[in-house]
């Protein structure tokens, strides 16, 4: 039987081989299943996004940025919200969002978040990423447990990060790529380049104590298996437009073209800012919107790209925590609590907006201040992980953790 | 793994006394390739004392370069006339009634940005004062701003020239007023917006002292109206209430407490936050982002009538009617806290020592802190010249972020560079260009953030580039770093001797085994330049040699090019 470096030279692999062929070439996961998770670092105002616009305590606490209700006249439609349901309404910019949520592929989870109370940006989205809120010893993410908590075979491209950095929420045992660019991983500059690379592999394999021995490692063997399935000439398919000069979107695009390569992926995750709307936050239209508009649209542009294939793929998305409920005084919002979290496609049942509202009146408020959170985001991704990646072991993902009943959102 | 290594070099340390050019790695951006021996015959005890009374090292030539290549203003009003925002203009212009700019003398606000990226290239570059400027890297993440957020790339200049660098290496307390007093910070955190509830609108209470004559973008008749209110200080009449509430904004009080000062294990509490958002009211900035084109546009000031004269309790200390005397008492009080000096403490060590910070030193710089009151020189003389800092010097346990990695390579090629391209190309792509990091705790320091795959392919195929000499604004002299002969010698030195040489320039004695042969298998694939026709005699070298000196677009032997690129590459430069 042929092996994966003998298929490689052979040139069997790539955009012409069969993609059984492929798969089983890069030691295949055992399911085609994908896990798309998106952060929105910076704490995004999700009572700008889904909004209960039936509650007047809202607007009351809102003078300036609330988002008008889908029914104010006074206001131009295209700053309205879009009706999600008799309680809810979506942010105007995330129009190109509303109609997967119509479509009962999108649903939001409202009041979620994590018990751990800080409302500082890095302790909230470390404890969001290792999964282990309030406790900072834990090393790993939450999402390379959940890797080594799933079938799959010894492939770094089971796990990619399309990130400045290596997240924390990926970082653990399991291998994983993590690049800003695609083309970052090739070396270009024709023969040289060849040369060069493989000199620079050998000075690193003989770098044997080295903290950098393995992830140079990895990308010789990264960038050679890319380019033979020609990964970085894909191009957006169905008509896909991702939003342009954006590295947010770039990067969904090419965690598409890494799954259409069938390279193995198997968890993918990146990230978008731009959320701390500290000062003139705006409303229907305004520095959140625009915001809003980008991030609505890259998730639109990566599911029209994916096509068939997110019945295969779920995606989530969340932020480290919510904001102010009342407005603060440079129109803006300060540091809260509750947020949204949104989950799409493969096994979800969308077109609802889960969880139990808490309710925005003075006593209803955590701290007086913000959004009571009444869904622990790791039910949301407990569920997630066992039902659409059928991971064993969940209490390994997420330690001292027991989850409450089900959502039904999946 | 970090601390298993650092056991390891302490049980296994060499006896050859530290060198002044491994302090010169940790301490700074690495020795000039032709200062290395010289810096390899030096104590490290020796440079460090040096280089912290920086003051005493001439620097008159790094200080010409800049001049010679920097070309922006200094004030943030020449600075907003010069690189002005489209959509300031656009106000400015529609106050005055004109609808077609004045002059087209402008440049795009990007253009400004960029120059301040290359300008601290520059400067780490070309400064002898390394370890002063390792400081201001040090403290340009400690306490963060982003240029792309509204009118802050003006204030940089003010920020890093009039803040950051006249402390550095002073006291703390001093560092931690200039910058709660900048325009810069003021802005970044959102405190210009920080006032007391239903407090005037800026334009109706302009400070006395702010300059309103000759203002570019402001009417004759407005700036009457607007001088004489201001000289009054009267509050805004009851017909004119301003529509919405203006009010507090905690944006800096958070981070102040959490990434400036106590750490966010540090013992506050939310309520701490919103009563020291209260204490900063009225530290604001006047006409940020420049609109009114005046020659105070973009100063930080403080605002009485802006600020909340009621009482406030913070950390258990109450503070009333002081005004801005307040914020002063309040950043005393957190400057001399001891989990300030405990904060400041496991930052330095995690910067200059390990990414793992041992807890006995971080004991005893914070108590260093502790004892001087927050003096940073006699901080970081304790922390460079301790035994476990020179031991895992010695480790080679850090790794260089991207910044370092383009400095030093930089420096150890005596490179002439104009920090536009380097930038522009290589730090953007490698993720770590000065002034754009966008959130609060600055660049991370951890290897693990800055060495995933992607990232490892930029760094070696910055070090090709450069070696290849084809980075704009930037040249390297290959014929100068391994000598005439050997560039120009047709291809005669044998490959070991070579590598050798270069890696003597770059490394020092610290090249592995494994990357030394690597590199010379690795030039039997290039081929060198042409043997002299005549057979290569030693005769005929010289005259080749000669010839090539004489011929200005004579390239030297490629083998050079290659092997400086690979070494710039090598694991072992990727270390400091």
């Amino acid at each position: 039987m042929l092996d994966r470096r003998q298929l490689l030279q052979a040139g069997l692999l790539g955009a012409v081989a069969p993609s059984f062929l492929s798969r089983l070439a890069f030691g295949a996961a055992e399911s085609n299943k994908v896990l798309v998770v998106v952060m929105l670092r910076g704490a995004v105002d999700g009572l700008s996004v889904v909004v209960p616009h039936t509650e007047d305590a809202y607007y009351a606490a809102r003078p300036t940025i609330a988002i008008p209700r889908p029914d104010d006249a006074a206001k131009p439609e295209s700053e309205r919200l879009l009706r999600l349901d008799d309680r809810f309404g979506l942010h105007p910019a995330m129009a190109p969002l509303h109609a997967a949520f119509m479509e009962k592929r999108l649903a939001f989870v409202h009041a979620a978040g994590s018990p751990a109370v800080t409302r500082s940006h890095f302790d909230a989205q470390d404890f969001m990423e290792s999964g282990t809120p309030d406790k900072k010893s834990t090393e790993d993410g939450f999402l390379n447990r959940l890797l080594a908590a799933s079938k799959g075979p010894d492939n770094p491209l089971r796990a990619i990060a399309v990130t400045n950095a290596m997240p924390r929420i990926m970082s653990g045992d399991v291998k994983s790529v993590v690049f800003t660019r695609l083309s970052d991983l090739s070396f270009g500059g024709g023969k040289a380049g060849i040369a060069a690379g493989t000199t620079f592999e050998a000075m690193y394999a003989a770098a044997v104590q080295d903290a950098l021995r393995e992830p140079t490692g990895e990308v010789f063997d990264v960038a050679r298996k890319l380019e033979k399935a020609g990964v970085t000439k894909m191009k957006p398919e169905n008509g896909a437009v991702y939003p342009p000069n954006d590295a947010y979107g770039r990067g969904l695009s090419e965690i598409a073209a890494l799954i259409k390569a069938d390279v193995g992926v198997q968890v993918a995750f990146t990230d978008i800012g731009g959320w701390d709307t500290h000062a003139a936050q705006g409303a229907g239209t305004g520095q959140l919107a625009r915001r809003l508009e980008v991030f609505s649209k890259g998730l639109s542009a990566f599911a029209t790209d994916l096509g068939k294939r997110m019945d295969n793929v779920v995606v989530v998305a969340m932020s480290e925590f919510g904001r102010t409920v009342r407005e603060n005084g440079s129109r803006g919002t300060d540091h809260g609590h509750g947020n949204f979290m949104l989950v799409a496609h493969g096994a979800v049942k969308g077109g609802q907006v889960y969880g139990k509202w808490p309710g925005l009146a003075e006593d209803q408020l955590f701290e007086k201040r913000d959004l009571a959170v009444t869904t622990d985001f790791r039910d949301v991704l407990w569920r997630v992980a066992e039902k659409h990646m059928r991971a064993a072991r969940l209490e390994t993902v997420f330690p001292g953790f027991k989850p409450a009943g089900e959502l039904g959102f999946i | 793994m970090a601390p298993c290594l650092l056991l390891l070099a302490l049980l296994g340390a060499e006896s050859a006394p530290a060198s002044g050019a491994l302090a010169l790695t940790r301490f700074g951006y690495g020795p000039r390739g032709s200062q290395r021996a010289a810096l390899e015959r030096t104590s490290w005890s020796e440079v460090i004392e040096k280089q912290l009374a920086f003051e005493r090292i001439d620097d008159a030539a790094a200080t010409a370069l800049l001049t010679r290549l920097d070309d922006v203003p200094a004030s943030p009003a020449e600075q907003i006339a010069r690189f002005p925002k489209p959509s300031m203009l656009q106000k400015g212009m529609e106050r005055m009634g004109i609808d077609r700019m004045p002059v087209a003398d402008v440049d795009k606000p990007g253009e400004l940005i960029q120059a301040l990226q290359a300008r601290r290239v520059v400067r780490a570059v070309a400064s002898e004062r390394q370890l002063y400027e390792a400081m201001v890297e040090f403290w340009l993440d400690h306490f963060n701003v982003f240029a792309r957020k509204r009118g802050v790339m003006y204030a940089i200049t003010a920020y890093e020239d009039g803040a950051v660098r006249p402390h550095a290496l002073g006291k703390f307390e001093d560092l931690l007023v200039a910058v709660a007093s900048s325009s810069a910070m003021a802005e970044y955190l959102d405190n210009d917006d920080n006032v007391r509830p239903n407090a005037p609108w800026p334009m109706q209470a302009i400070p006395d002292d702010v300059d309103l004559r000759a203002c570019k973008y402001l009417p004759e008749e407005r700036i009457e109206k607007l001088t004489r209110r201001a000289s009054k200080n009267k509050p805004a009449k009851p017909g004119k209430e301003p529509k919405r509430e203006r009010g507090i904004n905690e944006n800096y009080a958070r981070e102040l407490l959490e990434l400036h000062t106590l750490g966010v294990d540090g013992g506050y509490t939310q309520k701490d936050v919103s009563e020291l958002a209260r204490v900063f009211t009225g530290w604001t900035v006047f006409d940020p982002e420049g609109s009114l084109g005046c020659k105070d546009s973009g100063r930080a000031v403080f605002v009485p009538e802006l600020h909340d004269g009621g009482e406030k309790t913070v950390l258990g200390t109450v503070l009333a009617g002081a005004g801005r005397d307040e914020g002063l008492k309040v950043l005393h009080m957190l400057a001399e806290h001891p989990a300030t000096a405990r904060f400041i403490a496991t930052k330095l060590v995690r910067r200059f020592v390990n990414d793992a910070p041992p807890a006995a030193l971080v004991d005893k710089v914070a108590a260093r802190f502790v004892a001087t009151h927050g003096d940073l020189r006699a901080v970081m003389k304790t922390l460079a010249l301790d035994p476990l800092t020179i031991a895992a010097a010695r480790a080679h346990v850090k790794v260089k972020r991207p910044f370092d990695l383009v400095v030093s390579s930089l420096r150890a090629l005596d490179a002439d560079t104009d920090g536009r391209a380097v930038n522009k190309r290589f730090l953007g792509t490698l993720n770590q260009q000065p002034y754009a990091w966008q959130t609060p705790n600055g660049y991370p320091e951890e290897a693990g953030r800055w060495t995933n795959v992607g990232a490892l392919t930029q760094r070696l195929k910055f070090g090709i580039a450069l070696a290849g000499n084809t980075i704009q604004g930037t040249a390297v002299d290959l014929a100068k770093l391994v000598g005439a002969e050997m560039a120009y010698g047709g291809g005669n030195a044998p490959a070991n001797e070579l590598v050798d040489t270069i890696a003597a320039r770059l490394l020092g004695a610290g090249v592995s085994k494994g990357t030394r042969e690597t590199i010379i298998a690795a030039l039997g694939d290039v081929t060198p330049a042409a043997t002299p026709p005549d057979g290569g005699d030693q005769q005929s070298i010289r005259a080749n040699v000669k010839d090539a000196l004489a011929d200005k677009n004579r390239t030297p032997d490629p083998r050079v090019a290659r092997a400086v690129g690979l070494l710039l590459g090598s694991p072992e430069f990727q270390h400091r």
